[in-house]
């Protein structure tokens, strides 16, 4: 799943580490979903929102063919 | 159960190990009582079992007193990615058991046959706890 984590991250000057103690957990997962590799629980993913006090759409872009 | 609460938990594990490895060593080096059993067997297992207590022990004695470090491995452990790929690591090792037990109990069956009804049981024990497994795990996430 495509995200915008790395580049929400980049605008507010975080670190990967920084990021994932935030939300609680490790920055190889952080690096895991912002290249795409891993797809955020939904407790994750808002957790990630609202960290950066948007919604889950916003930063999480959900693409049909992925359900398939 | 809370993470503070896994270690001395952990802790306590520690030092059953080392009391069952002390056994396990007295057994082996004592001339009294063998049980039958091997004393290089008794005495590498009871070894490997007071080195594996220790070093439990020690991991989480050092975590409950650094909180940085504890805060560091609580998130590993609870790091949702980690617990997702730790649950592909057992149901991988689940199904690779059970290859293993069929083969070995093919394998039984037509070397030695004498060996093929432990085995057959063993099996069956096996898929039944597979089976509770199963049922288990729907209950609770019903």
């Amino acid at each position: 799943m495509k995200t915008k984590i790395a580049q929400l991250r980049k605008t507010n000057k975080l670190s990967q580490e920084e990021l994932a103690n935030h939300v609680g957990v490790t920055r190889q997962t952080i690096t895991s979903l912002e290249v795409g590799k891993y797809t955020a629980s939904l407790v994750l993913a808002h957790k990630i929102a609202k960290f950066f006090g948007l919604t889950i759409e916003e930063v999480f872009l959900f693409e049909e063919e992925e359900e398939k | 159960m809370k993470f503070e609460q896994k270690l001395k938990l952990q802790i306590i594990c520690g030092c059953f190990w080392i009391i069952l490895g002390i056994c396990a060593c007295m057994i082996a080096f004592g001339d009294s009582l063998t049980l039958g059993l091997s004393r290089s067997y008794c005495a590498g297992t009871g070894g490997g079992l007071i080195a594996v207590g220790f070093l439990q022990g020690i991991r989480a004695l050092r975590l409950l007193r650094n909180e940085s470090l504890r805060q560091q491995a609580e998130i590993r452990f609870l790091d949702e990615r980690n617990v997702f790929i730790q649950k592909q690591i057992y149901s991988l090792h689940s199904l690779f058991s059970l290859v293993l037990l069929y083969t070995a109990t093919l394998w039984a069956a037509i070397v030695q046959p004498s060996l093929l009804l432990p085995f057959l049981l063993l099996m069956l024990l096996d898929v039944l706890l597979l089976f509770l497994a199963a049922i288990y795990c729907k209950w609770k996430n019903a």
